[in-house]
């Protein structure tokens, strides 16, 4: 299968503090992944867990310490920054902040058609707009010279991702689309996602912090733990049996429509995240149940277990 | 038609702050002496055109200075004048100050961290003696509005740089922005179409205080005997002239009285405008004047 996206040992390194106290805190740590054609691939995990800064990254909005990013076999080019946008495009979390509120919301969308020279003249522009607001049930009327208070919450995030898929980008980044958005408009939007994915063959980097809607839609995933990807695999393997304890946590907190059904384990948080990311080894030891002595002192390879890449001490003997 | 709504409402929400009714009044009376100056039956600089040291009259509603000059029509130039001297250094630090500060927030890094130290720089000078200073030396060069508009605008376009740089450190992070650059639209762009909309608020408020602080700083120079030609009426000269003719000791009370008079009406009213202004776009400060049920 064609690889879309792929990403190579990423890394990101912040310094943070004065001159005298300087401490250096890896955001991101040897991040690889690749993405298919007309796939979507979930980047999940806790808040401060790295995955925005991953997305910020490849966006071209931070610039990494190390590694690649290769869009279509491409690596990215620093004079050729315009193809490359064309081709990876994005979606934010908050609707509402997604558009200049001294804008209407028509002109991002000439911007964009027009920046990215796209069309001649106003109405093939138009004809352009209308064609992709249709494909998230929009129309161009319902955004023409409005501006974005006029609309919903969930119009505003379908005119989103309608802008988004303007220049045709073989790659979309959706950094939490469905956060801010109510529940019912929640299901609407990863729905078009899905729909999208099928009609147009759209790839999505889905990034998340819901496992509900990650299983619902796409296809292979990765659970990241302060700056690692601790888990990688199909999506109902890490998300039916987990293999990290990490990922089992993870699953474990997803609060259940029951009241007869309690929380099974109680959910410690010892350590801020400032000392998590300045842990050797294991950065999850702290709180995890299965900790070893190795945990605290060397750090996890990965080890690839029933098609799932897991980085976990108590995987290292096993093969499968 | 929207627009013309907002315009309507924005009238609206501003008159019913009395401070900006009174201030838009007396900046109007200022307004109609400027254009009074051009109808001056007087030259301004020429000395003995009418009797001298005569009290408020019909004839003379001001009176007349012991130089033999109508002090009403006297006034009507040196508001004109201080006023220029006003609108050139607000203009101009207002100009550096938008680039300035617009550069140093948007652009981040080491860009940001020279521009911040230069500002802090200037901010720290003692300014006043520098003033001093320079329109001693250069006593023939800060003659003129034009040149001393500038020279006061060097000394004023770091505060205002720092507002508009902060304010810009946190747009640049909002998400529209980065829609923005997505979108393809070079930086020069999305500055002036994403950025400058969001600052100009701010300009406009730093604006008249630029424009009081200059007055005033044109004042104490004029008062020094420094800046402007003595014999160019301006607030500054005509308090200068009044004091230096000792008009207290020969008991022309409105001839002293009228420029101190002015200046204070003067920077009442753009204090006023500037702090209902800035009241206004602060909507906090706005609901806790009007209330949240409007």
């Amino acid at each position: 299968m064609e690889k879309v996206l792929e990403v190579k040992n990423l890394k990101k390194i912040y310094s943070i503090g004065s001159i005298f106290s300087k401490v250096k805190i890896t955001a991101v740590d040897n991040v690889s992944f690749y993405i298919n054609k007309a796939e979507t691939f979930t980047l999940a995990g806790e808040s401060g867990c790295g995955k925005t800064t991953t997305a910020k990254i490849i966006l071209g909005f931070e610039e990494p310490t190390s590694g690649d990013i290769i869009i279509e076999d491409k690596p990215i080019q620093k004079n050729k920054f315009q193809d490359f946008r064309k081709k990876v495009q994005a979606v934010f979390q908050n609707p509402f902040e997604s558009f200049n509120p001294l804008l209407t919301i028509d002109d991002i969308f000439y911007e964009t058609v027009f920046n990215y020279k796209m069309a001649k003249n106003k109405s093939h522009a138009e004809e352009i707009i209308n064609e992709k607001l249709k494909a998230v049930g929009l129309s161009f009327d319902e955004i023409n010279g409005r501006y974005p208070t006029e609309l919903s919450g969930g119009q505003l995030q379908r005119a989103s991702i309608a802008r988004s898929l303007l220049t045709n980008p073989s790659i979309l980044i959706a950094d939490e689309p469905v956060s801010m958005v109510d529940a019912s408009l929640r299901m609407s939007i990863v729905n078009l996602f899905s729909k999208l994915k099928k009609e147009t063959g759209l790839s999505v980097l889905y990034i998340t912090h819901d496992l509900a809607t990650a299983y619902y839609v796409s296809e292979r995933i990765a659970i990241m733990f302060r700056g690692n990807i601790v888990e990688m695999g199909p999506v109902d393997k890490v998300l039916i049996h987990p293999k990290h304890p990490y990922t089992q946590l993870l699953i474990e907190s997803i609060p259940e429509a029951d009241p007869d059904k309690k929380w099974k384990r109680k959910i410690s948080i010892a350590d801020t995240e400032y000392t998590e990311y300045l842990k050797t080894g294991c950065k999850f030891a702290g709180r995890c149940q299965n900790v070893m002595e190795t945990c605290k002192k060397e750090e996890p390879k990965e080890v690839t277990v029933d098609n799932v890449i897991v980085k976990c001490h108590l995987y290292n003997g096993r093969r499968a | 038609m929207k627009k013309v709504n907002t315009v309507k409402s924005l009238i609206y929400d501003l008159f019913k702050d009395y401070r900006f009714v009174v201030a838009f009044i007396i900046i109007c009376i200022f307004i109609l002496l400027v254009i009074l100056s051009f109808f001056s039956p007087y030259n301004p600089q020429r000395m003995y055109q009418v009797p001298s040291g005569l009290p408020p009259s019909f004839k003379y509603p001001l009176g007349t200075n012991w130089l033999g000059q109508d002090v009403f029509w006297q006034l009507t130039f040196a508001v004109k004048n201080s006023l220029i001297i006003a609108l050139v250094t607000a203009f101009f630090s207002r100009i550096i100050a938008v680039i300035i500060g617009i550069l140093a927030g948007y652009k981040g890094g080491t860009t940001d961290r020279v521009i911040t130290t230069i500002g802090d720089t200037t901010m720290v000078l003692p300014f006043l003696i520098i003033l001093i200073a320079i329109s001693m030396i250069l006593k023939d060069w800060t003659n003129n509005f034009f040149n001393l508009g500038i020279l006061l605008a060097f000394f004023s376009w770091a505060w205002d740089a720092r507002v508009i740089r902060s304010q810009v450190l946190s747009l640049r992070e909002r998400e529209f922005v980065k829609v923005a650059v997505l979108s393809g639209m070079p930086t020069i762009r999305i500055i002036r179409k994403q950025l400058l909309p969001h600052v100009l608020p701010i300009v406009f408020t730093t604006f008249i205080n630029n424009m009081s602080w200059a007055i005033g700083m044109e004042i104490t120079l004029a008062y020094l005997g420094l800046g402007i030609d003595p014999t160019v009426p301006t607030i500054g000269t005509m308090l200068q002239t009044a004091i230096y003719r000792q008009a207290l000791f020969m008991g022309l009370w409105w001839w002293l009285l009228t420029p101190i008079v002015t200046a204070i009406l003067l920077f009442v009213a753009l204090y006023w405008i500037s702090v209902s202004l800035s009241e206004y776009l602060d909507p906090r400060a706005r609901f806790q004047r009007i209330g949240f049920g409007k």
